[in-house]
């Protein structure tokens, strides 16, 4: 019996290593054949890129060719403001409905790009793992509009990480309050039944 | 018939068989389903989700089988229709809080809720682990998920990751599960290293006072009231584990808290678990993602221990009666291997000291702030 399931494993691990064998000649073949059509494809080889990625990718694969600042899109036709480290400034000639507009489009193919919509500009920010943080498209409300786009920051990162833990605290400490004037009230009312004399 | 044609037909034979599609990354997720056999059968470690988990790893990397993909038509296959409509659309992990609640006895949460801040505390980790992901390159969406897993919460992690990085899901709940069953081997070293003897041998009251069915009646309400109006974000799995804990204290449909709590979380948990396993597609996890994801969650659950240990001697600092600080190790919410883990390491120091029930509000407390946690990162990205 020992014997038979030996001579079963050995015949299984040669099955195995034959197919192994196989299959990589096989994917070797096909992987060839793929090098020879990537080869001669030039346009759209970066959206192929982004598909092939599993998970977020970087804006710059996906947006529309052109001027571009860590990655996030930049409006053409615009005077430079003002350039830091940290952001860029520009302005438009143009209202601000078609910067937005053009900026939606040129983001379009990002799934990581969150639209929040403010009082005073157009927020978006990246939640993906692009260096830009966000690109806010002000509504000044006349003929000009100034766009800022902002790189990823530590202090962001941090200040919003330390709100949130503080922000455990306090929901748990708001539950731990109400559960104390529940209890409190509970009691309360318990012991004035107790006391109550029973009617006659 | 030619030799050429005979061996042409034993090819095409051979190509409808999964041997001809063999690469060593499926022997390799094979051993890792395996493995959680083994851990569940053999060792006993958390066996009612190992090995659907273990057994789903195993079965979905046999090449050519129809169980997680998609037909010609587009129709998803078994193990695909599971996944996608339990954990991509959040049902599963729902349901398990469901039952989690139909489950759960609040009661020394209530005697004692200071230890709620336990619960707070034990999810400085998950914020921690957050700042090592951007550092090393995941984007926010992805340290947020990942981040949870220290919580010690499988259900929460699952909830995030499938809204947030549906691509981690394998990862961080194998991650999630992997350290809840380890939680013996990973919280006392942490726990010794971070209290002194004396600390160790705070008594503390044996049994806590009588919590009557009225306070349990009214503990799933204010939570789930608080819970909604602070961080609606998190309600679907909140409001489940409120709902589920109303049916049981309320004492009057016994039935319906039976089921939820009994066979309804037995089906739940195979669903969840098979789907799990079965998403661990050997493309999918063995890529460095995945593989540092493994690596960060242990150093997160490490945290989140000692962020609960912190969060006791700080709270030992202002109150009259101290906290034996190894309760602070049960703040992460695997319950009851936690709470175990702290009363066998109590009475390692003194045999008189009994501290199951306050570990156990603790964890109780860990198992609100996990979501509350979750609810915060998800807060962020809403």
């Amino acid at each position: 019996m020992k014997r038979l399931g030996f001579c079963l494993a050995i015949t299984l691990t040669i099955f195995i290593l034959l197919a192994l064998s196989i299959s990589n000649s096989i994917a070797s073949q096909e992987q060839a054949k793929e090098t020879v059509q990537t080869a001669t494809k030039t346009e759209g080889e970066l959206s192929q890129k982004a598909k092939k990625t599993i998970g977020p990718i970087d804006s710059s694969l996906v947006i529309p060719k052109g001027p571009q600042w860590l990655g996030a899109p930049i409006m053409p036709d615009g005077t430079k403001i003002k350039e830091e480290p940290g952001r860029l400034i520009t302005e438009y000639n143009l209202p601000y409905d078609k910067v937005l507009t053009w900026y939606k489009e040129a983001l379009q193919k990002y799934p990581d790009a969150r639209y929040r919509d403010w009082k005073e500009e157009v927020y978006i920010e990246d939640q993906g793992v692009s260096k830009w943080h966000s690109i806010g498209i002000h509504k000044t409300g006349g003929p000009k509009t100034q766009v800022v786009i902002k790189k990823d920051n530590w202090s962001w990162i941090m200040a919003t990480l330390f709100i949130r833990f503080v922000g455990v605290f306090v929901v748990l400490l708001v539950l731990w309050v109400a559960l104390n004037i529940a209890i409190f009230i509970m009691r309360k009312s318990i012991k004035e039944k107790k006391v109550k004399p029973a009617p006659a | 018939m030619s030799w050429s044609e005979i061996l042409d037909l034993l090819i095409g034979t051979f190509q409808t068989t999964g041997l001809g599609f063999m690469t060593w990354k499926v022997i390799v997720m094979w051993c890792i389903g395996l493995f959680f056999l083994y851990l569940a059968i053999v060792k006993g470690f958390e066996p009612n989700l190992l090995v659907p988990i273990g057994f789903g790893i195993f079965l979905v990397n046999f090449p050519n089988t129809p169980l997680f993909g998609f037909t010609e038509d587009g129709h998803p296959q078994l193990l695909q229709f599971f996944y996608k409509y339990g954990i991509i659309w959040e049902l599963l992990p729902c349901l398990i809080f469901l039952g989690l609640g139909a489950l759960t006895d609040f009661g020394p949460l209530i005697a004692n809720p200071k230890m709620l801040l336990i619960g707070a505390g034990a999810q400085l980790g998950v914020f921690v682990t957050f700042t090592g992901m951007i550092l090393l390159g995941f984007s926010i969406k992805e340290a947020a998920s990942v981040g949870i897993i220290g919580g010690a919460d499988g259900p929460t992690t699952i909830y995030l990751t499938a809204r947030l990085a549906p691509h981690l899901l394998s990862a961080n709940t194998l991650a999630a599960y992997s350290y809840m069953s380890m939680v013996p081997l990973i919280q006392p070293p942490v726990m010794r290293l971070l209290t002194t003897k004396e600390e160790r041998l705070i008594r503390m009251k044996p049994t806590l006072r009588h919590v009557s069915p009225t306070e349990k009646v009214l503990f799933p309400l204010i939570c789930g009231g608080i819970v909604a109006l602070l961080i609606p974000a998190v309600m679907p799995l909140m409001g489940m584990f409120m709902f589920g804990n109303l049916m049981r204290e309320s004492g009057v449909v016994p039935r319906l808290s039976k089921t939820i709590g009994g066979p309804m979380m037995d089906v739940v948990t195979v669903l969840l678990g098979v789907s799990i396993g079965a998403s661990m597609q050997a493309e999918v996890f063995l890529t460095p993602k995945p593989l540092t994801v493994f690596g960060l969650g242990l150093l997160d659950f490490m945290v989140c221990t000692a962020g609960g240990i912190f969060t006791v001697k700080i709270m030992n600092l202002f109150i009259k009666e101290k906290i034996n600080p190894i309760i602070g190790i049960s703040g992460v919410s695997a319950i009851p291997m936690s709470p175990r883990v702290a009363q066998v390491w109590g009475q390692k120091y003194d045999k008189q000291n009994y501290l199951l029930m306050h570990a156990m509000g603790a964890c109780l407390g860990g198992s609100i702030g996990s979501p509350a946690a979750a609810g915060m990162l998800l807060a962020m990205f809403d």
